[in-house]
């Protein structure tokens, strides 16, 4: 997997945030009006398009794109 | 996971009750502008009924009922009563009983109520289907419903957009000629925290823990509030609903593509679209009622046959798919294949 294709996947799932750029660096939760919902879209995106169901156990110390993109490596076993 | 069928029984009838009190999300003072766009396009709830102070779930089951054993003229022939709901008129005498004696059934009628959330519909159709196939039972009524809006805090964002009150009444009928209903279903009490109200049983009665309200990055609640940890809920939605899906269908020997409906509990709009694109679907067979009712825990299936007249009308027997999932954990899921059902839905009037 490619982390230029996960960020357009992360950034299909927040359409709703008007401008929003990402960086393998970008901090998740500093994007505007992040809550809950977010967590709850990246969950779903990441469970269809990795096959990978990420808990909140798991998430609760990821805090960039990157962090994110190796955990869902690690988890496919990438 | 437990497979299980039943035989000679058809379901001939869904009525669903609702308050006529619309909450609509854009209005929830809670939420700024924003956030109730966002909540409102990702859940898919636009609105919820929400049934004043002194309308219980019963009430609004009753009725439901009341109108169906008046269109069917089956009062007198009702031997099977279950109701279905977390929010039973007091902790006792059962509520079901209360019921029997308000619908005027047959004191002969076997009553009892089931403890259970968003899965209990079909595990109420589950249970009538067992008592029902022998013969021995010949007409059963199954009230589901909740009234969850009386325990969710009305500042906590987690809960209180995402609810909304209904009760329904299914009758079913023992026939030798009915499809055979193919179950499966589970329980994980390891969820037990993911959906729960700590506080008010005898586990945690009141007086023994602290009933002050407490901020929290969800809003405001109290122990004696319903709590939600929506991820876990989320979770546990995106790992078991689709295996119980596919695991009652290879054990009904149908295919996905075969199901002509699926009809899920209306946990929130993600969840289901979510499902959806797991299994491959057309997310137009995902039948819906979430977008002007909430989540009305286990009256969502049967209000959601209601909303949707359109699809039940017609023949060939349709093959329907029926999958109940939350608070427990719990789940179940029914495949059969059915004719057309009568439904009616109907806003509740005082009497």
């Amino acid at each position: 997997m490619e982390i230029q294709e996960f960020i357009k996947n992360i950034l299909a799932a927040f359409d709703d945030v008007p401008h929003l750029e990402l960086e393998p660096t970008s901090n998740l939760r500093s994007i505007e009006g992040w809550n809950s919902m977010h967590v709850l879209l990246l969950v779903a995106m990441i469970d269809i398009e990795y096959q990978v169901l990420l808990s909140g156990e798991e998430l609760k110390n990821v805090t960039t794109v990157q962090a994110l993109f190796t955990l869902v490596k690690q988890r496919r076993g990438e | 996971m437990a497979n299980n069928t039943a035989h000679s029984t058809r379901i001939e009838a869904v009525y669903a009750c609702v308050p006529s009190e619309v909450a609509y999300t854009k209005d929830y003072p809670a939420f700024d502008e924003s956030d109730a766009a966002m909540f409102e396009k990702n859940t898919g709830i636009h609105a919820r009924r929400v049934a004043p102070e002194n309308v219980t779930c019963s009430d609004l089951c009753l009725f439901a009922a009341k109108a169906l054993l008046d269109d069917f003229d089956a009062k007198d022939s009702i031997d099977l009563l279950i109701f279905v709901s977390q929010s039973a008129d007091h902790f006792l005498p059962a509520t079901s009983i209360i019921l029997q004696e308000k619908l005027g059934i047959p004191t002969q009628c076997l009553a009892f109520d089931v403890n259970l959330g968003c899965s209990g519909y079909v595990y109420g159709l589950n249970m009538i289907g067992q008592f029902m196939q022998k013969g021995q039972f010949k007409k059963a009524l199954l009230l589901a419903g909740d009234k969850s809006t009386i325990s969710t805090h009305p500042q906590d964002k987690s809960t209180f957009p995402l609810f909304g009150d209904a009760g329904t009444a299914t009758l079913i009928s023992y026939d030798s000629t009915a499809s055979e209903w193919f179950f499966n279903s589970g329980s994980d009490g390891k969820g037990k925290d993911a959906i729960v109200i700590p506080g008010g049983h005898s586990r945690n009665p009141y007086g023994s823990f602290d009933e002050q309200d407490v901020v929290y990055e969800g809003g405001v609640r109290s122990l004696k509030h319903l709590q939600m940890d929506g991820l876990s809920v989320f979770n546990f939605a995106l790992k078991h609903v689709p295996s119980t899906i596919l695991s009652a269908l290879a054990f009904a020997s149908v295919s996905v593509d075969e199901v002509d409906y699926f009809v899920l509990h209306q946990a929130n709009g993600l969840i289901t679209k979510t499902i959806a694109k797991k299994l491959k679907v057309d997310p137009e067979k995902f039948l819906t009622s979430i977008e002007h009712f909430g989540n009305t825990s286990s009256a969502s299936i049967p209000l959601t046959l209601c909303v949707n007249t359109e699809y039940l009308l017609g023949n060939p027997p349709k093959k329907w798919l029926f999958c109940g999932f939350g608070v427990g954990f719990s789940w179940a899921t029914l495949c059969f294949e059915s004719k057309v059902f009568k439904t009616k839905l109907m806003n509740y009037e005082r009497n």
